[in-house]
């Protein structure tokens, strides 16, 4: 995403925007916005969980309810739900849209939903991993804002209902995008001016770049977000309806000051509720959440580990998420999502539930547009065609040549006229190797290799903040370029990635015990307790953010029985996979008792609990 | 001064500011009590200074406070605390004034006792809130304040902590946390190992066993303190030894942990929104900023409050002043630290053995503090002043960073002062698990809190630098307006704007980050046609003002540092020049 282009236009609330950096050179008709039925809007969203609570294994409650009177949905799917059973067993936390205005996300969640309770508990067609790991999901985690879908105009935000002074002002919400030209949606809007910023792609008129002064590039629109500056402070929609988004309002990284970052940290009841959600399941290990701050596609690297604050993944956890990303990557089609802005990680839920909620958290982009080879798109065909000047380069993939250099000079520079179709240079399906633009790029080739429409065309309009002067509305269709037609969506791969961690996950043993009876009822008693998971039974970070409870191993007894030598619960060291420790009591028994009413239980609740009686040995016995 | 007279003064200062309602005067004492200087002799509410109030009688005399002044003081809950007690806010101001305009006066906040344990807190916010409504028809300065001001009392953070400090087992130091239960050993049992009071006399005191090899020995002098046998004394010592084996209780829970998860643990002053840490960064952190919910309440009751400039909060121990930041990687704008510097330095005057100090280089570390979020999240200029300064027990410096002053002074103290009455003497106890051992020590009301005749003073001295304090907030003024013909029909009007207190209308951190909206001053009357700004008596260097000419923005007003603006105007009505400070009050004055 190019956020940083517009960031002192632009509230980051709004950033969807900053990447429609899109116009067509041959303006026609406007387009209507299309209602996202597939994606479901709330009412059709809750029916569906109800539809699906209607398995014997999955139950649905309100976390809590919005400003906007919607509730945060929870679905617990489990084996058994008897007695609380589900919070007996270690548990994954998944969130669907945790950035609201994706609804991929919350699509996804119901679709494992629906695999995992319908296709595979309710069939008993489930693995002993499924059966004993519970799973809850948070679909829709701010269902005001993702709400915003389905309401006109369509709009990108991912910002809940609470009225907020983003530009600081003063003054709330007070001055809104606004659809200039009636299509039914808030898209860009583009100003010619010699001294704007943006030049047009060379390879696309449609996608605007950031012109590079430094490289002797001159730049000749500004680009804006649909609307007028409706309180005169020369900022263009920089304060619009609401809000606080809930993918910025955690505490990890935390913007202050930012527009959509709320009053403070947790300031909303949608992340509140989440974190008290979270926070009250100690069974849960490991959170999988649908975000862009993605760390399957792009793991989270170690760092030195310095520093009080951590903000790398410590110790060996680098190792794992790279394993995990490894496992991730066997499971899907098309390896090139992109790459991951680190302001997506500011105030974010996924780095939160690792660096502060001190569990596994991974997150993986729903669906982002797979790399197709450029036809000739119908937009190249201009009528401004030029032939491709000799000194260019020969057609790349631009986003993955790395070593190629920018397009730059005057040959590639758009033309002085202030006529889009003016600014063709390339056609032909021939490529510059310029690299800014290339997610643009790639995205309107998969959608028109869809044939889908996913771009508003540009339309010229009179701007009454900018008389006399060429403004033209257009750009990517707010809700579309996030949204391909469900059936472009794939819940199998994730299922299955959660299937294998649930597998993998930190399983504790009592290998055996061993007692030696001393004479007068004094006896010492030895067990070892191994990890017979593939991963360890704590985090590193785990272990630092000391948010999971600790793992002890207690010996029980008869109540009079003396602990001599303990003590009676003792700690179970953080333990890697395949590792051993050993323990040991030297108690006095009462008279009346017998070996077998002594019992070990060892473990914590997100990696579950076992159990085990005491064998009697003979004294003196070396340990098997 | 005559009464008369301070009378027309108090209108005067009233006038300047577009106070609206001034209908109060100063009532002369009646001749027949002699008054003391200080508090009145003859209050309306009756009230002792000298002991440490519960919730229940904080509560009554909260309320009889606002029943016998209601022209000043209004008493309201923000809702309730875990435990189920309402969290009381006095709002004191003069109260004539519609709450419309009570929020656009320049707001003050005081508290007390987030850290229950740290009585005394609590008492002086309690011993303001009386002295103010007991003074503000006695007393000028009290009068022209709260015309002035509105003044936000919450004199307990944690009530629930107060009453269980003052009615369980506990310590001088204990609890410092609310009464949600939490598990703060992580073993999944939650509060299942309290200390326990084994003598049953109220305070968790020290357990010592008699142990022929122990390295410790009663002092000669004062056979309450245990001190440590020297070394090289180890040899030759004949006396009684003893083994210390902490605060009074046992391992409830068999983990080999005493005391280990009682109740609290989470700290409340350790759940503000400024750089907030979780608890691998910061001991105390519960889940996240305001997860605790009298400090929500609280956060939510400020930030519908942005008239709030200054605030303070009382804290114990060791005589100090305090202002942010509280870690040493976070900064502050040097020109914000000028004010805080220009406050306290007075506030060292007043408050003798205390020592100004910025948190994080002065005392120790602390992330998401409830005074940093106060001035880096609500632009409010606040202290947190650390109670009882050692300095108190016999007027001389005391070890230079101590707390709590020596021990011997002390337990001198104690022996000429107390009688003896600030220590159990050691005596013997059945332990369920050491078996006969002793226990003894200082008592829970005896380290933190000052002895009776001590506290007035402390509740006075503070009040005074929290009201200096509070009268030097930002307050505009519009200082004089001129209007001079120009030709073709034009006229200008040029006001001067000042705010003569020491804090300015934004702290230079407010206006970096847009924490408050800047002043607005507006021109009606005749119509705009052009404004100018400038910072200089001669106009010079005027910068045009084009978006909303007729209200302008103003990023702030410094202390004592004008500003000019200049409208072009058109039209023969009458100018009227209104300022209005979210921080600053609001003034307006018409050209003559």
């Amino acid at each position: 995403m190019n956020c940083h282009v517009l960031s002192c236009l632009t509230p980051c609330s709004y950033r969807a925007f900053a990447s429609a950096l899109i116009i067509c050179c041959l303006p026609h008709g406007g387009l209507d916005a299309q209602p996202p039925d597939d994606y479901r809007d709330y009412a059709a969203f809750r029916s569906r969980v109800a539809d699906l609570a209607a398995s014997p294994h999955v139950e649905m409650e309100s976390l809590g309810t919005t400003r906007g009177g919607r509730d945060i949905l929870l679905v617990t799917v489990s084996d058994n739900h008897e007695a609380g059973a589900e919070a007996k067993k270690p548990a994954i936390l998944v969130l669907g849209s945790v950035d609201a205005e994706s609804l991929v996300g919350c699509w996804l969640a119901l679709e494992m939903i629906a695999d995992l309770a319908g296709s595979r508990l309710d069939t008993g067609n489930a693995s002993s991993a499924l059966k004993d790991v519970t799973f809850y999901f948070i679909p829709r985690p701010s269902p005001d804002a993702s709400e915003r879908a389905f309401q006109e105009p369509l709009v990108s935000t991912a910002v809940n209902e609470r009225p907020t002074d983003d530009d600081r002002d003063g003054q709330i919400d007070e001055d809104p995008p606004e659809d200039l030209n009636g299509d039914g949606m808030i898209t860009a809007m583009r100003i010619a001016d010699p001294a704007g910023e943006y030049l047009l792609h060379p390879d696309d008129p449609r996608v605007l770049i950031k012109a590079d002064p430094t490289k002797g590039e001159h730049g000749k629109y500004r680009l804006l977000i649909e609307g007028v500056d409706n309180d005169r402070d020369k900022l263009w929609n920089e304060d619009g309806p609401g809000g606080v988004d809930f993918n910025r309002n955690f505490t990890f990284r935390y913007p202050y000051f930012e527009p959509g970052a709320g009053p403070h940290q947790m300031s909303e009841v949608e992340s509140r509720v989440v974190a008290d959600f979270a926070f009250n399941h100690p069974n849960i290990f490991l959170v999988f959440s649908i975000a862009d701050a993605d760390n399957l596609n792009h793991p989270w690297k170690g760092g030195a580990g310095g520093g009080r604050i951590k903000r790398s993944p410590q110790g060996e956890d680098a190792k794992y998420y790279q394993r995990f990303a490894e496992e991730y990557r066997e499971l899907i089609d098309h390896k090139d999502a992109p790459s991951v802005p680190k302001a997506e990680s500011e105030g974010a839920f996924a780095p939160w539930a690792y660096y502060h909620y001190g569990r596994w958290s991974l997150a993986a982009r729903g669906w982002w547009p797979e790399k197709i080879d450029a036809p000739p798109s119908s937009s190249e065909q201009s009528d401004s065609e030029q032939d491709e000047s000799a000194e260019a380069q020969e057609p790349t993939d631009a986003a993955e040549d790395e070593g190629g250099q920018p397009a730059s000079g005057s040959s590639n520079q758009p033309a002085a006229d202030e006529e889009a179709g003016g600014d063709m240079k390339n056609s032909g399906g021939k490529a510059s190797t310029e690299k800014r633009g290339s997610d643009e790029l790639r995205t309107l080739r998969w959608f028109e290799a869809k044939d889908i429409d996913a771009f508003a065309d540009w339309t010229r309009i009179d701007h009454p903040d900018f008389p006399g002067k060429v403004v033209e509305v257009g750009g990517f269709m707010p809700f579309v370029r996030r949204h391909p037609p469900v059936g472009e969506l794939d819940a199998a791969p994730l299922l299955e990635l959660l299937t294998g961690i649930a597998d993998e996950r930190a399983k504790l043993s009592i290998l055996d015990t061993v007692t030696e009876e001393l004479g007068e009822n004094v006896v010492r008693i030895t067990a070892r307790v191994v990890n017979r998971g593939s991963l360890p039974t704590a985090s590193k970070m785990g272990e630092i953010a000391g948010k999971l409870q600790r793992a002890m191993v207690q010996l029980s007894g008869p109540g009079k029985m003396e602990v001599l030598v303990g003590p009676r619960r003792q700690d179970l060291s953080v333990l890697a996979p395949g590792e051993v420790v050993e323990k040991t009591w030297l108690v006095r028994l009462p008279a009346d008792s017998s070996l077998a009413d002594l019992k070990l239980r060892a473990g914590e609740p997100s990696i579950g609990f076992v159990e085990s009686s005491v064998t009697s040995s003979s004294a003196g016995e070396p340990n098997p | 001064m005559t009464i008369h007279r301070s009378i027309r003064l108090i209108s005067l200062s009233v006038a300047l500011v577009g106070v609206m309602t001034c209908t109060s005067s100063i009532v002369a004492a009646p001749n027949s009590v002699y008054q003391p200087l200080g508090a009145p002799a003859d209050p309306l509410v009756a009230a002792r200074w000298n002991f440490y109030r519960d919730y229940a009688e904080a509560t009554g005399l909260l309320k009889q406070i606002a029943a016998a002044h209601p022209k000043w003081c209004r008493l309201e809950s923000l809702g309730q605390s875990y435990g189920g007690r309402e969290l009381w806010v006095m709002t004191i101001t003069n109260q004539a004034d519609t709450s419309e305009n009570e929020d656009s006066k320049p707001g003050f906040w005081i508290d007390g006792g987030i850290h229950a344990n740290e009585l005394q807190a609590v008492d002086v916010v309690l011993y303001t809130a009386w002295y103010l409504a007991e003074t503000a028809e006695r007393s000028e300065f009290t009068q022209r304040l709260l015309n002035e001001r509105v003044i936000y009392l919450m004199p307990m953070m944690s009530p629930d902590s107060r009453d269980a400090h003052m009615y369980r087992p506990n310590s001088t130091n204990s609890p410092r946390g609310g009464q949600m239960p939490v598990d703060d050993d992580r073993d999944g049992l939650v509060d299942e190992d309290p200390s326990e009071d084994l003598d049953g006399d109220g305070s968790i005191t020290q357990m010592r066993i008699r142990d022929p090899n122990g390295k410790y020995k009663v002092h000669p002098e004062y056979p309450n303190y245990m001190v440590r046998i020297e070394p090289g004394e180890l040899a030759s010592f004949t006396g009684e030894r003893y083994t210390l084996l902490g605060s009074e209780g046992f391992d409830n829970d068999g983990d080999g942990r005493v005391n280990e998860d009682g109740d609290g643990y989470y700290d409340p002053n350790r759940d503000w929104a400024w750089q907030w840490q979780p608890g691998y960064m910061q001991r105390g952190a519960y889940r996240y900023p305001f997860s605790i919910k009298a400090n929500r309440l609280v956060a939510e009751f400020i930030t519908d409050h942005p008239n709030i400039a200054g605030g303070q909060s009382y804290h114990n121990t060791g005589g100090m002043i305090l202002r942010g930041p509280g870690s040493n990687s976070d900064s502050w704008p040097r020109g914000d630290i000028a004010v805080f510097d220009r406050l306290a330095k007075r506030g060292e005057e007043m408050l003798p053995g205390y020592r100004y100090l910025n948190t994080a280089k002065g005392l120790y570390e602390v992330w998401g503090g409830e005074h940093d979020w106060l001035f880096a999240m609500r632009g409010i200029f606040a202290f947190t002043n650390e109670l009882n300064t050692p300095f108190n027990l016999f007027r001389k410096k005391g070890d230079a960073g101590s707390w709590f002053g020596s021990a011997l002074d002390r337990y001198r103290f104690d022996r000429l002062l107390l009688f003896g009455e600030g220590f159990v003497d050691w005596h013997e106890v059945d332990h369920p698990e050491y078996g006969r051992i002793e226990v003894g020590g200082q008592k829970k009301n005896w380290g933190r809190q000052p002895p009776s005749f001590m506290l007035e003073e402390e509740c006075h001295r503070n009040m005074a630098f929290t009201l200096f304090h509070a009268d030097q907030g930002p307050l505009v003024e519009i200082d004089r307006i001129e209007v001079e013909p120009l030709a073709g029909g034009l006229r200008q009007v040029t006001a001067t704007l000042i705010n003569r207190r020491l804090t300015p209308t934004r702290a230079r951190h407010d206006v970096q980050n847009g924490i408050t909206a800047p002043d607005r001053v507006e021109l009606t009357g005749p119509t705009v046609v052009a404004a100018l700004m400038s910072d200089s008596v001669v106009f010079d260097r005027p910068e045009e003002v084009t978006r909303d000419p007729a209200a302008i923005r103003l990023e702030r007003l410094a202390s004592q540092t004008p500003k000019y603006i200049r409208w072009l105007v058109t039209g023969n009505e009458q100018p009227t020049v209104t300022i209005r400070s979210v921080k600053g009050g609001t003034a307006t004055k018409s050209a003559e």
